[in-house]
């Protein structure tokens, strides 16, 4: 329920939550790398293929 | 990030040790796009103009280099090119310009009453034109054309209607149309 008081953690869970975060945050680093690396990969496509290209 | 080495448990210092290599990739990011861009204006891809230049709004229309008689392309005694042209609400003057392919064209504009742009289309020519002050800016067309020649700064309400066009011809052609005039427009 929304307003139900928490149920403390077991100690148990709480170390495989340890366990998990020191594993690392692998699928966030995959999507954050895509993500940037699709913005500098238009950003220099533009650059290259467009703005050079143009000038005068 | 924490500001110490002590780490509570190996899952916070993963963490910390994570965000630190991506800062370190951001700025890295940040130092490539900078250094690209200082690299390509120094090999003169794109510089901003050198230096300023003033002429008085007021006294466009009766003396100086933007005098109507004076407007539109004239030819330097090393060859190259000079177009002189005048933004106002709602127009340019000249509306059409004729320039030669493939020879160094400098043009030079100015606005006789607020701020206005001015955009060659199929170019990276971009420039405002800020009443009081000339802009200048290095052109060289490769091929024959006519390009469009907008205003890209809003200047009241009949902003939208504010076209020039740029008209490229082949350099003899250039110089046949030039032959009996000091300066030269697409109505000459």
């Amino acid at each position: 329920m929304i307003n139900s008081v928490p149920e403390t953690t077991p100690v148990p869970q709480a170390e495989a939550i340890e366990t998990i975060v020191a594993a690392g945050p692998g699928g966030a680093i995959a999507v954050a790398g895509v993500a940037t690396a699709i913005v500098v990969a238009l950003w220099f496509a533009f650059y290259l293929m467009v703005f050079l290209p143009r000038s005068a | 990030m924490t500001s110490g080495t002590e780490h509570h448990s190996p899952g916070e210092a993963v963490a910390a040790r994570i965000e630190r290599r991506w800062a370190t990739l951001s700025i890295a990011i940040v130092g490539v796009l900078i250094g690209m861009a200082a690299f390509i204006g120094i090999h003169q891809a794109t510089m901003p103009q050198g230096r300023v230049e003033t002429a008085d709004p007021r006294t466009l229309h009766l003396s100086g280099e933007f005098i109507e008689s004076n407007l539109g392309s004239a030819i330097e005694a090393d060859g190259s090119v000079t177009v002189r042209a005048i933004g106002q609400q709602y127009s340019f003057t000249p509306q059409c310009v004729v320039v030669p392919a493939n020879t160094p064209v400098t043009l030079r504009a100015t606005s006789a009453d607020v701020v206005h742009g001015l955009l060659i289309e199929g170019t990276n020519i971009n420039t405002m034109l800020v009443p009081g002050y000339i802009s200048e800016l290095p052109v060289r067309f490769s091929a024959a054309g006519d390009h469009e020649m907008p205003c890209q700064e809003f200047c009241g309400m009949g902003h939208q209607g504010m076209w020039g066009k740029i008209k490229v011809v082949d350099q003899a052609t250039f110089r046949g149309m030039m032959a009996s005039r000091r300066r030269l427009t697409c109505v000459d």
